[in-house]
């Protein structure tokens, strides 16, 4: 059983130069319950498919063809008053880089009790009980002393594991993860990552884990889809892509990643 | 603030005894029953034959102790002759100000979120003449039109002999009466300058990640656009609230002077014309205090505004 299908998805920038084809006939499947490593240089449209699942290309990006299917509901063609109450709620994102991700001029508190509150009808203790409980969860010592703080007074790891705490508030089935270490120092990283493997056992997550490192990958994804100027160019179990990649370019990014000594396996 | 207002009231001293003549030569200069003795009286009276530098520091001196002197025109204290007018400066002002950010801000906003918009066009051309305009010609226009022509609203004047005898519900009825002419003509160059601003913070409010972040987490596009995007858009603006200040009490000696307000800023026209120097230098030194004082504002309303430079 798929939890998202994504079946020749088109995605065209259309600039003033002329058209970027950022995605170009994309397909990939999400099983329930399993974690998909969307893998790929910069560039070739990890983060702009991403962003099309909740329909959040801006322009002049528009999703031009293709189908992308949460629990067998076609999503682009939801309206814009039920997509809003999809996003966060069945679906929701962490993005790269959570110094701007979040707003630098609401406190942490105002930032979580909004999201909920958009879904919700909640009193605002009902909200603070919710948002002590997922803090803690995403193994924040202290939650109570940060909610009236700002995202500049916290550290780079705590920023995201707010940013972690808020996407899982309001329990979504699927969680998007687009390069939600890339910022943060190694063991920081390291951290983060074994904290998202055990959310994931425990409230029973899908992930779609977007990286351009194949270690992330070789350590936590199911399935992974490699991606080059906006095709896939390998689709495969994560096993069998490390053990034995049919693609050139998997090749050559396998390579990479050893000649860096960072061993995928 | 101290070594700005020693730096600003040193110019002006020197810019007022650049200018040709000096304050005897007005008063006395074609009355020939006024004897040269007499004239050496005075300038040695207010020290004028001594060097620039001297009359300045004799100047700080007394500035030192509040006493700002005495009119060389009519020898009334300068103080009382500025307190008489500052009420009606601060209320075209502060008025002013109030509406070139009550009506631009929304308008800047709104040109932002619909970009590209029949309205987002209208307003661009009108920021256009805006910015093109000169606003003395502006003013001089709108009296010819609403004062004359129409004659819907006087051309002069604040509070003509006549509203003594009025209620108090009349006053204040007469005193909008006359504000509305020169309110106009001092907001409307403010008015273009600052949508324009407004709708480039805000555009580039909106272009920002946390914007994404607020919309993937479900928000109405309601709270995305006015309490995300325009409280990071708002920062910007508030500084230039400083910055505008400065050029609001420099034309109120223009606007003052044209719609005959009582103002400072007709007051400091006028002691200018008649080499009153010590009237310059006390309207001089008030204009530098309120544009300080209005930039401390500022200062203080971004750190209430901005949580990441606030004190500790």
């Amino acid at each position: 059983m798929n939890i998202l299908e994504v079946r020749d998805l088109k995605i065209y920038f259309y600039a003033e130069q002329g058209i970027v084809k950022a995605v170009d006939g994309i397909s990939f499947d999400i099983k329930k319950g399993s974690t998909l490593g969307l893998a790929g240089e910069s560039g070739s449209g990890k983060t702009v498919t991403a962003l099309s699942i909740l329909n959040l290309v801006d322009p002049p990006g528009k999703i031009i063809n293709g189908q992308i299917k949460y629990n067998g509901a076609s999503l682009l063609d939801l309206d814009a008053e039920k997509m809003r109450m999809l996003r966060g709620k069945e679906i929701s994102i962490v993005f790269q880089e959570p110094l701007t991700a979040l707003n630098p001029v609401l406190s942490i508190e105002e930032q979580m009790y909004e999201m909920l509150l958009a879904h919700r009808r909640l009193s605002k203790n009902g909200c603070h009980k919710i948002v002590i409980e997922y803090l803690k969860k995403v193994n924040i010592p202290s939650p109570q002393k940060i909610l009236k703080d700002y995202p500049h007074q916290l550290s780079g790891g705590t920023r995201q594991r707010v940013m972690i705490a808020m996407s899982l508030l309001l329990n979504p089935k699927l969680i998007i993860l687009d390069e939600p270490t890339t910022a943060l120092d190694v063991t920081i990283q390291a951290a983060i990552l074994d904290l998202l493997m055990q959310l994931k056992e425990e409230m029973d997550l899908s992930i779609l884990f977007i990286t351009h490192d194949l270690g992330i990958i070789a350590e936590i994804a199911d399935d992974v889809v490699i991606l080059e100027k906006g095709r896939v160019v390998e689709k495969a179990g994560t096993l069998e892509i490390f053990e034995n990649p049919k693609n050139d370019y998997t090749k050559r990014l396998l390579n990479a990643a050893r000649f860096l000594e960072v061993s995928p396996l | 603030m101290i070594p700005m207002l020693i730096g600003i009231s040193l110019v002006t001293l020197i810019i007022m005894h650049l200018a040709p003549g000096d304050p005897t030569s007005i008063r006395y200069g074609l009355n020939p029953e006024v004897s040269q003795s007499a004239r050496a009286k005075l300038v040695q009276l207010y020290g004028l034959d001594k060097p620039i530098l001297t009359q300045y520091v004799m100047w700080l001196k007394r500035i030192l102790t509040l006493d700002f002197g005495r009119s060389l025109l009519d020898d009334r204290p300068v103080i009382t002759k500025i307190m008489e007018r500052l009420p009606a400066t601060l209320l075209l002002n502060i008025l002013s100000l109030i509406l070139i950010f009550g009506i631009a801000l929304p308008i800047g906003v709104t040109a932002a979120v619909k970009y590209d918009s029949v309205f987002d066009k209208v307003t661009t051309i009108f920021v256009f003449i805006g910015f093109a305009t000169p606003t003395f010609w502006f003013a001089l226009m709108l009296i010819m039109l609403f004062g004359f022509q129409l004659g819907w609203f006087p051309i002069s004047g604040m509070r003509p002999w006549y509203v003594e005898y009025y209620s108090l519900g009349g006053q204040i009825k007469d005193l909008v009466w006359h504000l509305i002419l020169p309110l106009v003509a001092t907001s409307f160059g403010g008015l273009a300058g600052i949508s324009r601003y407004a709708k480039s913070s805000m555009l580039e409010a909106i272009r920002q990640d946390y914007i994404r972040t607020a919309r993937s987490k479900g928000l109405k596009e309601r709270r995305v656009i006015y309490r995300h995007a325009l409280k990071n858009a708002v920062l910007p603006l508030i500084t230039i609230l400083g910055f505008i200040l400065p050029s609001l009490i420099g034309g109120s000696f223009i606007f003052e002077t044209i719609f005959a307000w009582p103002g400072m800023g007709r007051l400091g026209y006028e002691a200018i014309m008649n080499y009153d120097y010590t009237t310059v230098m006390g309207v001089g030194i008030i204009s530098t205090l309120l544009t300080l004082v209005g930039i401390l504002i500022s200062d203080i309303a971004y750190a209430v505004v901005d949580p990441r430079i606030r004190y500790k």
